[in-house]
């Protein structure tokens, strides 16, 4: 075919489209459906891996450290001892783009390898620290057996402000951070600071310590002249025998400037020790001591990458970060020199990254199973409106071939017209469907969005956007391919005046009968036996999708009998007496079936999502309740008394703006001791909660084995068991009732009824003399709301105050670990209120950690709760049903009614009026679409539930990846007001939708419609 | 009246049957029973008789739309039956064309579009078939309305629009179901004169189905069709409310002859005749066996009543329905 055919066939093809608006829009809708769903998906899963690698290394505060190559000694001209040569390596560094700051900075003297029993071996890491040791400054200098040493970073000139600067900045909880004019200042970290109980604008005094010197084993006495010049030198010997002599020096009236809290970060090693060291700069030293520090070789170029330019994927970052150190320190063949400098450059976040590349894997893997259902939802979309597109173009492609039309030339002005619309409507679909990657990742629960913290970069790369395209354009080209193939091989007469018969297909009815039946057995397990096995793992992965696939095409049929159900109902009625033989009669075609098929595809995606969208937000509730124990959490260095925290916590409230909403109304604390126990020759871990604990510690049904009851015996000598203090303490364990089955930790336990039911605890324990009280058992508990770090629920036993009080003799006692009730969370002032007096509470010296609700709440719901991603997928899913219900309806109603003017005309010939007629379509369609509404709904019902299967698996994989101490068991929520607000709000969209649409076919030229057909 | 000569024939249709298959309890329905029929060139035939004696199909078959259930159809000699998809789309795009009764228009392509387009399945260039298609439409009256789409024109101009499709890949023979059919009268003469021009100046042959007198009588000869049958020609004097006026029975190549219902009625009923006389162009027929004492068997006795309407015939002497056309007796 020439240029200028395929030109025309192309302007015929647009301008049909154009003028054929339903036809041309139920293409688009399909075509703009699938490849919004599609792109969206990829955008979305693309942008949770950024948020993932972002998130793994937010904290880390610079991104890589450049030291010479050789060691001191060894190529000389590679190395330099003057700082002004060094840091000018910063000034080519930093012309490349990809380098945002690069400072002078001395932390530790270079790594070597060093020679041992001949052999070359690796240097232990982080010997060669500098270290400082921090006391009043009143005090003397301790002698060197008196002090604990800390790492100490000191901080070019450059250093203090810049990239570098903001990082250590933007963590300070108290005071500021350097002002580049002034000199003889320190920042501390807020565990240093709380330890030796600092407070910002005290002086301090601080000895410095340094490797100046490092012999071989043996040789000792080379450092002795060390010890004698400088009192407080000693000598340090490492695991290889190796002998560091160590200069130290010091720096008197010190001004305490601030207090920085650096969060840990996993996987840390020397370098990254950076992140929670006492902080100086170089204005604090002597010149010749800096230039000792860069003659000792401790200096290093501390950089931060421009992150933003790092590639979305974990592979593609790695690669880009390998190929920016070989840029930067060039290969061994061929090392990158700077003025003859030879460099090593030290990544300090790949491996971060690497270790993520499964993890993101799993979360890829299991959005895309769960999109399942809404990718064939939108193909169905796709198949379906171009069906019924497609077969009005059977009559018309009758008429081309008789005058003449030749098969290639009808395929290519019907592929040309779908081709058009497709192209359109798939880059549309690209555009809106990246750009609502950007919403989707807001999503903090079920419909709940805020905005995020992350740079991300949203779009796809170019080869999925190619098999994207091949997918949804290609199905429609192929659909549109094989329809015109059919059209071309019928008799012309056939294809002007015939519809195609529907043919049953048994083999497809039998396999859609035994979907449905392999789903409804997976409901059922869910519901009643929901232990995790192999054969139920199997029904838990592909019984959702056997029953939302078989049970839609099942109850679509069953829909198909809505009219005649309102026939029966309504009949006699003076509603539809008088269009009762008309809806009796009227025999539902196939396309009206295919439409009550999506409203049911649809309207289950929709009810499950309300429903798995709602409990998601519940588990994640949960999840932060379990973590901060209660509305505030605060660990304080040392046990303090409840008035103690009072007067803390009211002087951290007045400093809040929402002083008003802040309102303590209970405390409660947690005492942590190990106590003796009869028949037990190491005693038992055991958490001693006050009494008040009840009301303010977020306990949940989940919490303890026989429900939250079971907690009132606690006062009465009860106590509950972890599962491994069960087993050690030979506790009657029962089955556990009170717990979902699925994940308890209390499964694998042998049930043993001939075990105690109470024990004898003494206290305090390891004395000969100790109080003796018998407690009994009551139960077991999962986890402990708001346990601290380091406490292992599963070992530990649960008891209340008053037991407690009947062995320490009824004093008082005090506790680190402090809750306290404060306000209503679901209320957003509580919310923010709690966040700001947690910064507050964090700012005291006294305080070791503060926990609060509502961040706890925020990064859980961020990361996906118990499942990364799983709000926007859910939210995505809404959208997308909601949509695709709505298109449906109007699309792809106008086109049935289309086709069924001819019936309307006649009935409208033979007196029936335009009310008749109205009556007649609406009753019809709207009983078919009611009823596919109810059993849509019913079938999203029974799919929520089979799902939490799913999930639950999922779930419990996520929480054992991301090693989280509570196993919060996902309980299907049933919000029915929820429901039924999201639901009744697509039914009257929807509904709206029918109307219109029917109406505007009811009220066409229907003598013109007769005469034409 | 043209003058039959052999080797003028447009087409030829031997022994044509069709049957249209139902899931009726009376069975399938035979719509052709054995057609004969040849058209010379620059002919015009019109095909007469009631609605549902299968004037539609006949034209349908003759073109090639729906494939006879038996016999053939030959244009110029070719067989239809034989011809591959390729030769049969060769035959639609340069031999025959099609005017339909609701015209058939393209929805979404514009009048000029719609006439064009034949020409671009021929092989001719979007841009030259568009201009020869805008050249007839301005011979045709409709140029103005070129722009405009089927839905946007008067009944008129969309049949004036199918015949200029019809006409512009100036085929040999047009097969025209009830063109005037869908029009006012004016529109049909109108129509009508368009014809005459074109036969004047293409000399195509027309196969016209019609009910209409004025088109019917500008045929060359119109051939009476009942149930499936050809019963009998007329010239262009036809009279379309009396055929039995100017009727002339058809006794087809296979010796076949179908007496029309009236003419059997009139001599009494079906029976046994004894040829009395033959010879070239003439025979007689009589009774062979006296029914004068026997009881009159009047072809559909209880024809009192027309059997689709029911509608009291009482002693009207017509073949046909005067309230819904119907005909009148079972001629089997």
């Amino acid at each position: 075919m020439n240029l200028s055919r395929q030109i025309d066939n192309f302007f015929i093809g647009a301008r049909s489209a154009w003028l054929a608006k339903s036809r041309g829009l139920a293409v688009f809708s399909g075509v703009l459906l699938s490849t919004v769903v599609l792109s969206a998906i990829l955008s979305y899963s693309n942008a949770l891996g950024q948020v993932a690698m972002q998130e793994s290394i937010k904290d880390v505060l610079y991104d890589a450290l450049i030291t010479f190559k050789n060691e001191p000694g060894f190529q000389t001209e590679s190395r330099t001892n003057s700082i002004t040569q060094f840091s000018s390596i910063c000034n080519t560094l930093q012309s490349k783009p990809e380098i945002l700051d690069c400072s002078l900075v001395f932390f530790r003297q270079g790594i070597y390898p060093h020679l041992y029993d001949n052999q070359w071996e690796a240097q232990e890491k982080g010997i060669k620290n500098i270290l400082a040791d921090i006391y009043d400054t009143d005090t003397t200098a301790p002698e060197r057996t008196d002090i604990s040493w800390n790492k100490l970073l000191i901080l070019g000139s450059d250093a203090i402000d810049g990239q570098l600067g903001e990082a250590y900045s933007s963590k300070i909880v108290d005071g500021a951070w350097f002002d580049s004019a002034t000199d003889k200042e320190v920042v501390l970290p807020l565990e240093e600071a709380s330890k030796i109980n600092v407070r910002v604008g005290d002086k301090v005094n601080m000895t410095l310590s340094f490797v100046n010197d490092t012999y071989a084993e043996g040789k000792v006495g080379e450092c002795k002249s060390l010890h004698e010049n400088l009192g407080r030198s000693f000598i340090e010997t490492d695991d290889s025998g190796s002998v560091h002599c160590r200069q130290t020096t010091y720096l008197e009236e010190m001004s305490v400037i601030g207090i920085y809290q650096a969060a840990d970060v996993d996987g840390i090693d020397i370098d990254m020790e950076l992140q929670s060291r006492i902080i100086v700069n170089t204005n604090a030293l002597r010149n010749d001591l800096v230039n000792d520090l860069m003659a000792t070789d401790h200096g290093a170029l501390a950089l931060k990458i421009d992150r933003s330019l790092i590639p979305s994927t974990v592979g593609d970052a790695k690669k880009w970060l390998i190929d920016l150190e070989d840029s930067i320190q060039g290969t061994a063949s061929n090392p990158a020199k700077y003025s003859n400098i030879e460099i090593t450059y030290s990544d300090e976040i790949r491996d971060l990254l690497s270790g993520l590349t499964w993890f993101i894997v799993f979360i890829r893997i299991f959005d895309y199973v769960l999109m399942i259902p809404v990718i064939l939802l939108s193909l169905s979309v796709l198949i379906y409106g171009l069906n019924l597109a497609l077969e009005q173009r059977r009559a018309e492609v009758a008429i081309h071939r008789t005058y003449g039309g030749t098969s290639k030339a009808l395929l290519g002005l019907i592929l040309s017209e779908v081709f058009l619309v497709s192209i359109v409507a798939w880059v549309a679909g690209y555009f809106i469907g990246i750009f609502s990657a950007n919403f989707i990742i807001d999503a903090v629960g079920f419909m709940e969005f805020e905005s995020n913290e992350y740079d991300l970069r949203f779009g796809i790369s170019r080869i999925s956007a190619a098999v994207i395209f091949c997918i949804i354009v290609g199905l429609a080209m192929i659909i549109a391919w094989s329809k015109t193939k059919r059209f071309l091989s019928m008799e012309i007469e056939e294809a002007i005046l015939k519809e195609s018969k529907p043919k049953t297909n048994t083999i497809l009815l039998l396999i859609n009968i035994t979907l449905f039946a392999i789903g409804l057995t997976a409901l059922t397990v869910s519901m009643f036996k929901p232990d995790l096995n192999f054969t139920n793992g199997t029904l838990y992965i592909i019984g959702p999708f056997a029953l939302w696939i078989g049970g839609s095409i099942i109850l679509a049929k069953i829909s198909g009998f809505g009219p005649k159900f309102v026939a029966v109902l309504l009949g006699k009625t003076p509603i539809l007496s008088d269009v009762i033989i008309g809806i009796r009669s009227s025999g539902l075609n196939r396309s009206m079936n295919q439409l009550g098929l999506i409203v049911i595809l649809t309207i289950s995606i929709v009810t499950m999502a309300v429903f798995q969208g709602y409990t998601g937000s519940l588990v994640d509730k949960r999840s932060a309740s379990a973590s901060s124990g209660a509305d505030i959490q605060i660990i304080f260095s040392q046990p303090v008394s409840q008035l103690s925290v009072e007067t803390l916590l009211k002087s951290s409230i007045n400093k809040t703006k929402l002083s008003e909403t802040l309102q303590p109304s209970g405390f409660s604390s947690m005492y942590r001791d190990r106590f003796g126990v009869h028949g037990q020759r190491q005693g038992i871990e055991v958490l001693v909660l006050s009494a008040n604990h009840r009301n303010v510690l977020h306990w949940q049904d989940q919490t303890v084995q026989n429900g939250l009851d079971s907690l009132l015996e606690l006062p009465t000598l009860g106590f509950t068991s972890g599962v491994e203090a069960a087993k050690k303490l030979d506790l009657a364990a029962r089955p556990d009732t009170g717990f979902i089955n699925l994940g308890s930790p209390f499964e694998d336990f042998d049930y043993n009824d001939s075990g105690f039911d109470s024990i004898a605890l003494t206290y305090p324990y390891d004395t000969n003399n100790p109080q003796v009280v018998s407690i009994n058992y009551i139960g077991g508990h999962r986890w402990v709301p708001g346990a601290p770090q380091g406490i292992q629920a599963d070992e530990v036993v649960i008891i209340e105050e008053s037991t407690f009080r009947s062995l320490n003799n009824n004093n008082d006692y005090l506790a680190s670990y402090w809750f306290v009730e404060l306000c209503d969370e679901n209320n957003s002032k509580c919310r923010k209120g709690l966040g700001e007096l947690n910064s507050h509470l964090s700012n005291d010296v006294s305080v070791v950690s503060v926990r609060d609700w509502a961040t706890q709440y925020d990064e859980v719901s961020r990361m996906g709760g118990l499942i990364f991603g799983t709000p926007g997928i859910l939210s995505l899913q809404y959208i997308v049903a909601t949509f695709a219900t709505l298109a449906s309806s109007m699309v792809f109603l106008s086109l049935i009614l289309t086709r069924r003017k001819r019936e309307l005309a006649i009935l409208q010939s033979i007196g029936a009026s335009a009310g008749q007629l109205s009556r007649l379509v609406i009753f019809e369609i709207i009983s078919v679409f009611t009823f596919s509404l109810i059993l849509g709904g019913l079938l999203g019902l029974g799919l929520a539930q089979t799902f939490t299967g799913l999930f639950s698996m999922f779930g419990a994989a996520f929480q054992y990846i991301l090693q989280s101490q509570v196993l919060i068991a996902r309980e299907l929520v049933w919000p029915w007001p929820q429901v039924l607000l999201v639901n009744g709000l697509v039914f009257v969209l929807v509904w709206v939708a029918l109307m219109a649409t029917t109406l505007r076919a009811i009220r066409s030229d229907l003598p013109t419609v007769l005469k034409e057909e | 009246m043209t003058i039959l000569n052999v080797e003028n024939e447009v087409l030829r249709a031997e022994d044509l049957y069709h049957v249209y298959e139902t899931e009726s309890v009376d069975g399938n329905v035979v719509a052709l029973r054995g057609i004969h029929i040849k058209i010379l060139a620059g002919e015009v035939v019109a095909v007469v008789g009631p609605s549902g004696s299968g004037k539609s199909t006949l034209m349908k078959c003759l073109g090639g739309l729906m494939k006879a259930s038996a016999g053939d159809v030959f244009f110029k000699e070719k067989s239809i039956a034989k011809l591959s998809n390729a030769e049969l789309l060769e035959l639609r795009q340069k031999t025959v064309s099609y005017i339909f009764q609701n015209s058939n228009l393209l929805p979404y392509m514009t009048v000029l579009n719609n006439v064009a387009m034949p020409l671009k399945y021929l092989g001719v260039s979007p841009g030259r078939a568009r201009k020869e298609a805008m050249q007839l439409l301005d011979r045709l009256g409709i140029s103005n309305q070129a722009k405009m789409l089927p839905n946007q024109i008067s009944g008129g101009e969309k049949q004036r629009t199918a015949i200029a499709r019809a006409l512009i890949t100036k085929p040999t023979i047009i097969l025209a179901d009830e063109p005037t059919g869908s029009v006012d009268p004016v529109t049909s003469r109108e129509i009508l004169k368009l014809f005459k021009e074109i036969i004047a100046d293409s000399g195509v042959s027309f196969l016209i189905v019609t009910h209409n007198r004025e088109l019917a009588e500008f045929a060359d000869r119109s051939l009476e069709l009942v149930d499936g049958r050809f019963v009998a020609e007329h010239g262009s004097d036809i009279d379309m409310s009396n055929l039995s006026g100017t009727r002339n029975i058809i006794i087809d190549q296979t010796g076949n002859m179908t007496l029309p219902s009236r003419v059997l009625e009139k001599i009494g009923g079906p029976g046994s005749f004894e040829l009395t006389h033959i010879e070239r162009d003439k025979i007689n027929i009589m009774r062979a066996i006296d029914i004068s004492n026997e009881p009159v068997i009047r072809v559909g006795s209880a024809q009192t009543l027309c059997p689709a309407c029911g509608y009291q015939y009482e002693n009207i002497d017509s073949d046909t329905c005067a309230r819904c056309g119907s005909l009148r007796a079972n001629s089997n």
